[in-house]
């Protein structure tokens, strides 16, 4: 006779009879769920272990000093920290207004049988491998970008865009993130605005609002947070993305300059393209894995503060 | 306002349109049976052969990047689904993995490379497949969990009810009924770990040559590796290689994604983005 | 009940699953305990490095397992990652273009317990390439490169270009050096070559793979240096033969120590290589041919370098390595590599390199 009792949230759990099998089987799924925890720290705390004799010989050179020159055992890698964030902030920069007005559209303004497929479509941008976006920047992107658009602006004269444009540079490598993070953001602001409540829509297009005061009215303040969350889900994909950028940055360090045609690199493009050589240089190689460390850091704290806001929101993404 | 939207769909699906285009236009004509089976010709400037090397490790190491994640990762999910889903281990394990799906793909290339390559003196396929593995887990575990939980509370209870064991319950009412949902969690994983490149340039390295299929621990290509390669020679016809191998992968990638979306849309209405 | 009678599908996957994985870890073992923990048996070999001589060594890999059942896995990772990996032990055989440092060569033979060889495998060419729209037969030599990039001479108007190129007409536009961004032998045979020229770039910036330019932007990889150069109007840059060749892309003629411009051609190439002086000693067989007196040799060429240890560790592969290195020293093989844009090792360094290869065990 199995007595039933009501264990979380009402559910019924049949009492365990001490058969074997259940708790083997409750255990069997308990340790899965707990190597995920397992490897997150395990591999924080390997990486940390590997790196600690570049941490030791720069201290907080590493992250704060601009000056990487391996032949010379020095490893500042401050250049690739600001090229990480300049190139995340063009992305940024482009890509959110673009993302927001995009999932404005698919879930506000678009009839559904358009918006559906559109929200698809804009999902497969996601689907693109990061190689795909790399050789098709260098070969595509790059030239029209080049000929089109950033030879008529450093003509202009404006700041931040000198003379001459070689084509790979924090400015097409920002471009290109945009590109790679606007489903992430989109998505989410989608689903955001999916469940800002009927009433709160209905009640301001009932006093009169235009579509778009409706939306300003009812839709974005209360998808602030959402919105929060999913900028800095794209900010955290964009900060490591690795092998579009390599492709297109230009892969110089040492570069720290509002100049956004200088060549720069980027940690992930850093990695990816020196730890080969570095593999036998016991420093060189601590110094890239504390580097990559360090993104580690960065790309959790983006990703748990923004989880976080959608958790405190009761918002499941 | 309706113009600037209408012009920012356009800024995100114009390009699109145009990856698509010129992968299509300049890989198309190296497409062929051989292209995915043959490896490439020695010389570097001849035409023909193919990434044969790649599609085959591709295939080798998302499968055991597959069969390492997915029995972990539903696991996983069962429990944060069916046990104490609002205990601390499953919140915390819940919260982690979403943030674990952030992670730099390179990073776990750092770490296998650290783990694996470093202590067995050579890159591997299998040490490929490791990463893949760890980068599909949290995807597994997110998607498998979502599946699980929009399981009807009525089957659970009525097979409870019945006086099946738990374990029982879960694998023979829980999980086939949530399988659709599980399957194009699985689905997803893959196609992202097939299009990873970074992770591979640290574990598996690349190769030349065929790998034969038993075998784990040489170096190993993949089609992503290979076009990564090849886009950077001088010599055009390797270039024209890595535009098809472009073709071969996205036409891989996206049919994975147009199945799992497919495979979701079919449960009326209770899939999600 | 429908319940118990349905199919244990989940269950019949979890445990194929685990199958699969005990048989695939079971292959990983047992093939690991074969190839005896380095990377290669006698039937396959794994080399990686330069992306210089990578065409050769692939296409010599793909006919020497035509005719020997040997497989040659090689990467061009660059000469960095060859001597990295090679020190590893990752790899049978490094290629570099850069001779290894005393500190690399200390670490490689540390890591490979025993002396480690440089046996010159190829010869080739580093082209000057440029973009000038309408210039043609732009010619320079070592000073005036000297000072592009060490940012003294600024505008291809410069007097001391115009010297060079008596009539013809030099646009006013500032020269846009491009160089590699990431560690190369081609910039090590560049800086090598500037610094023979001049003392100043030997003093401020001396030879090394991984220069610091104080001019100029920064390309990933020979491809990008020659894309960047091909898109620049007013760009300069530095690259394997092969690689201006294959994207048509203009060379300058580089003045030579007996002050002849010559453009770099296979001939001019190996005008140099027949003129160079080689070591005697067989076990570290490095050399410059850079800067060459000789008549018609084009002055910025480099060899390229196969790193073995005498005594390797995986003896097989060792042996599969230097088996591979004497076929391809013998006349045909030699003859092949210039249809990739390389010259054949003059027959007194074939020599030298055949008793360097004998020493190893």
């Amino acid at each position: 006779m199995s007595a039933v009792k009501t264990g979380g949230a009402g559910r019924l759990v049949a009492q365990q009879r001490g058969r074997p099998a259940d708790a083997l089987f409750r255990f069997a799924t308990a340790a899965c769920a707990s190597i995920v925890l397992i490897l997150l720290a395990g591999m924080l705390i390997r990486t940390t272990i590997a790196a600690w004799p570049a941490f030791r010989h720069e201290g907080i050179g590493l992250v704060t000093s601009n000056n990487w020159n391996p032949n010379t055992n020095s490893f500042g890698g401050l250049s690739f920290i600001y090229g990480t964030l300049v190139i995340s902030v063009i992305a940024l920069i482009l890509g959110v207004p673009t993302s927001i007005l995009i999932a404005l559209y698919v879930s506000e303004v678009a009839p559904p049988r358009l918006g559906t497929p559109l929200g698809w479509v804009i999902d497969l941008l996601a689907a693109v491998p990061s190689v795909v976006y790399g050789l098709w920047g260098v070969f595509v992107l790059v030239p029209f970008l080049t000929n089109d658009v950033w030879t008529p602006l450093s003509k202009s004269g404006f700041p931040l865009f000198s003379p001459l444009a070689s084509g790979r540079d924090f400015a097409t490598a920002g471009v290109i993130l945009a590109l790679m993070i606007i489903p992430i953001i989109s998505a989410i602001c989608r689903e955001v605005f999916r469940t800002v409540p009927a009433d709160e829509r209905e009640s301001a297009l009932a006093l009169g609002s235009t579509r778009w005061e409706m939306i300003k009215l009812a839709v974005l303040p209360r998808s602030r947070p959402g919105i929060i969350a999913a900028v800095m889900l794209g900010f955290g994909r964009a900060v490591g993305e690795t092998i579009a950028v390599a492709y297109l940055i230009g892969g110089v360090p040492n570069k720290i300059t509002d100049d956004l045609f200088s060549q720069g690199s980027s940690i992930a493009a850093n990695i990816a393209l020196q730890f080969n050589e570095a593999a036998s240089l016991p420093l060189f190689k601590a110094a890239l894995i504390g580097l990559g460390v360090v993104l580690f850091i960065m790309t959790l704290i983006i990703n748990v503060t923004a989880r976080a806001i959608i958790h405190r929101r009761g918002q499941a993404a | 306002m309706v113009g600037a939207m209408i012009f920012a769909v356009l800024l995100a699906v114009v390009p699109l349109c145009l990856i698509l285009a010129d992968v299509i236009a300049k890989g198309i004509h190296g497409l062929s049976v051989s292209f995915l089976t043959q490896p490439e010709p020695f010389v570097a400037t001849l035409t023909g052969g193919g990434f044969g090397a790649g599609v085959r490790g591709t295939i080798k190491m998302v499968a055991l990047g597959t069969i390492v994640s997915v029995p972990i990762g539903v696991l996983a999910a069962v429990y944060l689904s069916e046990y104490q889903p609002r205990g601390v281990l499953a919140t915390t394990v819940r919260f982690f993995s979403e943030v674990m799906t952030g992670i730099p793909s390179i990073f776990v290339g750092i770490f296998v490379f650290t783990v694996v390559v470093l202590e067995t003196h050579s890159f591997s396929s299998w040490a490929g497949g490791l990463a893949l593995g760890i980068l599909m887990l949290p995807v597994i575990v997110r998607t498998s969990e979502e599946a699980l939980r929009l399981v009807p509370e009525t089957l659970r209870e009525a097979s409870l009810a019945l006086g099946v064991r738990r374990w029982r319950t879960i694998m023979s009412v829980i999980l086939p009924t949530a399988l659709p949902g599980i399957t194009t969690g699985a689905l997803l994983a893959v196609a992202r770990a097939a299009g990873e490149t970074a992770p591979l340039l640290l574990t598996a390295f690349g190769n030349t040559l065929l790998v034969p299929w038993t075998s784990w621990n040489a170096p190993e290509a993949s089609l992503t590796l290979q076009i990564f390669t090849d886009s950077r020679s001088p010599f055009p016809a390797q270039q024209a290689r890595a535009w098809t191998g472009a073709l071969v992968l996205i036409a891989g990638v996206l049919i994975l994604s147009l199945v799992a979306r497919a495979v979701i849309s079919r449960r009326a209405g209770l899939g999600r983005r | 009940m429908r319940i118990q009678q349905r199919r244990l599908a989940p269950r019949g996957i979890a445990a194929g699953a685990v199958t699969m994985g005990i048989l695939l870890a079971a292959a990983a073992c047992s093939s690991s305990s074969s190839s005896g923990g380095t990377s290669g048996s006698a039937s396959t070999i794994n080399g990686a490095g330069s992306t210089f001589a990578a065409p050769m060594y692939q296409e010599w890999a793909g006919q020497y397992h035509a005719s020997h059942s040997v497989q040659i896995n090689y990467q061009a990772i660059g000469s960095g990652g060859g001597i990295s990996e090679f020190t590893q032990g990752i790899v049978d055989f490094g290629a570099t273009d850069a001779p290894m440092s005393s500190t690399e060569q200390a670490a490689a033979q540390a890591g490979q317990g025993s002396l480690v060889l440089h046996v010159p495998m190829i010869i080739g060419a580093v082209t000057i390439i440029y973009n000038l729209p309408g210039v043609h037969g732009l010619k320079l030599d070592g000073p005036t490169l000297a000072n592009i990039y060490l940012g003294t001479i600024k505008t291809w108007n410069d007097p001391a270009i115009k010297a060079l190129n008596p009539g013809v007409s030099l646009p006013s536009t500032a020269i846009q050096p491009v160089e590699r961004a990431d560690s190369s032998g081609t910039s090590y045979a560049f800086s090598s070559y500037l610094a023979q020229i001049s003392p100043t770039w030997a003093s401020q910036i001396g030879v090394s793979k991984t220069p610091s330019f104080p001019v100029g932007t920064g390309a990933t990889g020979s491809s990008g240096v020659a894309a960047a150069v091909q898109q620049t109007p007013g760009a300069l840059g530095y690259v394997e033969y092969s690689y201006a060749i294959q994207g048509h892309i203009p060379v300058a003629s580089l003045k030579n120590a007996s002050g002849q411009f010559v453009a770099p051609t296979a001939a001019s190439t190996e005008a140099a290589a027949a003129a160079g002086t080689f070591p005697t000693d067989v076990t570290h067989l490095v050399f410059s041919l850079n800067n060459s007196s000789a008549s018609g040799a084009y002055p910025l060429v480099t060899p390229t370098y196969i790193l073995i240890a005498q005594k390797p560790k995986n003896v097989a592969a060792g042996n599969a390595v230097k088996a591979w290195l004497e076929w391809a020293l013998q006349k045909t093989q030699q003859t092949e590599v210039t249809k990739l844009g390389y010259v054949p090792l003059p027959t007194k360094l074939v020599a030298l390199d055949l008793a360097a290869l004998k020493t190893v065990q």
